[in-house]
C-alpha cells in the first residue's frame, strides 16, 4: 500500500483547518434557547416572506411586520398595505384582525401564547428529541446569521434549519423539511431594521370599526387524562405516533354547540392535533380541495392547506375525528388508522 | 410642523390623494428630511416588491390563464343551456307538473326533506391546531398569524415550486 503524498497530507490539513474555521464556536442549544427569548428583547420592522409548499400547489406571501419589545406588541399586514389593507395587531394573547373589506375588527384570544411554563416545557421536549448542530454561517436580509440544524434523534433526519441573527439572537429564517428531505415550508426576513422608534400609532386598532368576537382559545391543560374526562364522552386516542411524539396539551370547547375534545401531540417541533366529537358532526371541507382516502376501514376526507394536512372521518359509535398536522398524507393516515378506544 | 402619516405617504406614492392633499404632501416632503426618508423607505419597499415579483415570475402561467378562460366560456355555455331549460318551464308545462308534485308530497309526508346536517368548518380545525401549537417555541406551524392569512384569502400568490428535494443537504 503506498503512503499518502505530502501534498495529499497538506491538503487534508488545509481542509481540516478550513472546516475548523467555519464551525462556529459556542453551544448551539443555548443559542436556540436565546433565540426563543429574543422577541422579548428586540424591536424591529421588517418584511417577511412566507412560503408553504403543498402537494398540488405552493403559496408565497409577503408580509410586513412591526414588532415592539418587551410587551410583544405586533402588527402584521400583507405588503403592500396600501393595496391590501387588512392587518393583525396582537398584544399578548389578544389579536385584533382588521378586516377592511367587511369593515370590522375580529377579536381573537389565545391564552396559550402567554403560557410561558408550557413553552419552556416544550423546549425541553425539543431538546429530548433533537440534536442541534451548527452549520456554516450565512447572511440573511443583510444580517450575519448563525445557522442551526435540528436533527431528529430517532430518524437522523434534518427536520428544521434555523438562521439566527449573530448579534440579536432573533430568528431570521426558518425552514422545515419532510422525512424525504424536501422543503415543506420556509419563513424568512427579506428586510429587517432593528429600531425602538416605532410610533405607538402603528399599533392602534382602528376605532371606527365594529368589533366582532372571533375565536377564543382558553389556556390549554397538560393534564391529558383530565381533559379526556372533561370531554364527557368515551374518547379515543392514536395507538401509533411518530417517534418522540407525546401528548402535550388538550382542551375541550364547544364549537357551534358541539362539545369537541382537542388533543395536541408533538415531538417538540412537529405537531399533530386530534379533534373528536361524539355527535358525529362532520368537518365541512367545502372551501378546500378535498380528496377521499381510506383510513383503516373508513372513508375519510383529506385536505392539504399549504404545508398543513387535514384528515376527517366518521370513526363509528357516533364519533367524528379530525386530524390536523404538518406532515405527509401517508403519515397522517397512519396515525388516523391507529385511533382506537 | 405636522409630519405626514404613513398612510398619507403610501397614498401619495400611489397617486391616490386629492390634488390639494397631494400638493401639501409634496411641499412638506421638500422641507422635511424625516418624512422624505420615510417616503423613500416606502418607495424602496415598493421597488423591492416589484423586483421580487419580476424575479420570481409570479405572473400566472399562460396555461392557468387559458384554463380560467376555458372555465368562463364553459360557464357561459351552461348559461345558454339554462336559458333553454327555462324556455321549457312555461306555465303550460309547469302547472301540471307542480300539481303532480304537490299531490305526491301530500300522499308521502315521510319523504319531506330533513333540515340540513350540521357541520364544523374545516378552517376551525386548522386555526385551533395553529393556536394550540403556539406553545411550541419552534413548532412547524406557521409563524404568520393564521387569522391574517384568512383575512387575506385571494391575495396570496401561487408559485411554481414543486415539492421536490430542495435542501436539507448539510448533515453534521
Amino acid at each position: 500500500m503506498s503512503s499518502p503524498s505530502r501534498e495529499a497530507i497538506a491538503s487534508l490539513c488545509a481542509a481540516a483547518c478550513l472546516l475548523g474555521a467555519s464551525a462556529p464556536a459556542g453551544d448551539p442549544s443555548q443559542l436556540l434557547r436565546r433565540a426563543m427569548d429574543a422577541p422579548a428583547n428586540v424591536s424591529f420592522v421588517g418584511e417577511v416572506q412566507d412560503l408553504e409548499i403543498g402537494e398540488s400547489k405552493s403559496v408565497v406571501t409577503i408580509y410586513r411586520i412591526e414588532h415592539r419589545s418587551p410587551d410583544l406588541t405586533q402588527r402584521w399586514y400583507e405588503a403592500p398595505q396600501s393595496l391590501y389593507g387588512d392587518s393583525v395587531v396582537s398584544r399578548g394573547s389578544v389579536s385584533y384582525n382588521v378586516d377592511v373589506k367587511r369593515g370590522r375588527v375580529i377579536v381573537d384570544r389565545n391564552d396559550a401564547l402567554d403560557d410561558q411554563v408550557a413553552i419552556a416545557d416544550n423546549f425541553d421536549l425539543l431538546a429530548e428529541n433533537y440534536r442541534v448542530f451548527f452549520a456554516p454561517d450565512q447572511i440573511v436580509a443583510g444580517r450575519p446569521a448563525r445557522v442551526l440544524l435540528l436533527v431528529n434523534k430517532h430518524t437522523g433526519e434534518t427536520t428544521m434549519r434555523v438562521w439566527i441573527d449573530s448579534q440579536r439572537d432573533l430568528v431570521l429564517q426558518k425552514a422545515c423539511y419532510a422525512a424525504n428531505g424536501s422543503l415543506t415550508s420556509q419563513v424568512r426576513f427579506e428586510q429587517i431594521r432593528y429600531t425602538q422608534a416605532i410610533p405607538q400609532g402603528v399599533f392602534d386598532v382602528p376605532s371606527g370599526l365594529p368589533r366582532v368576537q372571533g375565536q377564543s382559545h382558553a389556556l390549554p391543560s397538560n393534564d391529558i387524562a383530565a381533559m379526556v374526562k372533561a370531554a364527557g364522552f368515551k374518547a379515543r386516542g392514536p395507538k401509533y405516533l411518530p417517534d418522540g411524539f407525546v401528548p402535550v396539551a388538550g382542551d375541550v370547547s364547544d364549537v357551534s354547540g358541539v362539545r369537541t375534545l382537542h388533543l395536541l401531540y408533538s415531538d417538540g417541533i412537529r405537531t399533530a392535533s386530534l379533534f373528536q366529537n361524539a355527535r358525529g358532526v362532520p368537518a365541512n371541507t367545502a372551501g378546500y380541495v378535498a380528496h377521499t382516502v381510506r383510513v383503516g376501514d373508513d372513508d375519510a376526507q383529506f385536505v392539504q392547506e399549504g404545508a398543513t394536512t387535514l384528515l376527517a372521518w366518521h370513526g363509528g359509535n357516533g364519533l367524528y375525528f379530525t386530524l390536523v398536522g404538518d406532515m405527509s398524507r401517508h403519515e397522517l393516515i397512519k396515525i388516523g388508522a391507529s385511533v382506537e378506544p | 410642523m405636522n409630519h405626514n402619516s404613513q398612510e398619507q405617504l403610501i397614498d401619495y406614492l400611489h397617486h391616490a390623494l386629492a390634488p390639494e392633499d397631494d400638493a401639501a404632501v409634496y411641499a412638506h416632503l421638500e422641507n422635511c428630511s424625516a418624512c422624505r426618508a420615510a417616503y423613500q423607505d416606502e418607495a424602496a419597499l415598493g421597488e423591492a416588491l416589484r423586483a421580487q415579483a419580476a424575479a420570481e415570475e409570479r405572473d400566472m402561467p399562460s396555461g392557468v390563464v387559458a384554463s380560467i378562460w376555458a372555465a368562463i366560456e364553459a360557464s357561459q355555455r351552461r348559461a345558454t343551456l339554462a336559458d333553454r331549460l327555462l324556455a321549457w318551464m312555461r306555465p303550460a308545462v309547469m302547472v301540471p307538473v307542480m300539481a303532480v308534485v304537490v299531490v305526491a308530497l301530500l300522499l308521502v309526508p315521510h319523504f319531506t326533506p330533513s333540515s340540513p346536517t350540521q357541520t364544523i368548518d374545516a378552517a376551525y380545525y386548522l386555526q385551533a391546531h395553529a393556536a394550540l401549537g403556539g406553545t411550541m417555541p419552534f413548532a412547524d406551524t406557521d409563524v404568520v398569524p393564521a387569522s391574517l392569512e384568512n383575512l387575506g384569502q385571494g391575495q396570496t400568490t401561487a408559485v411554481a415550486v414543486t415539492p421536490t428535494m430542495v435542501t436539507a443537504d448539510v448533515q453534521p
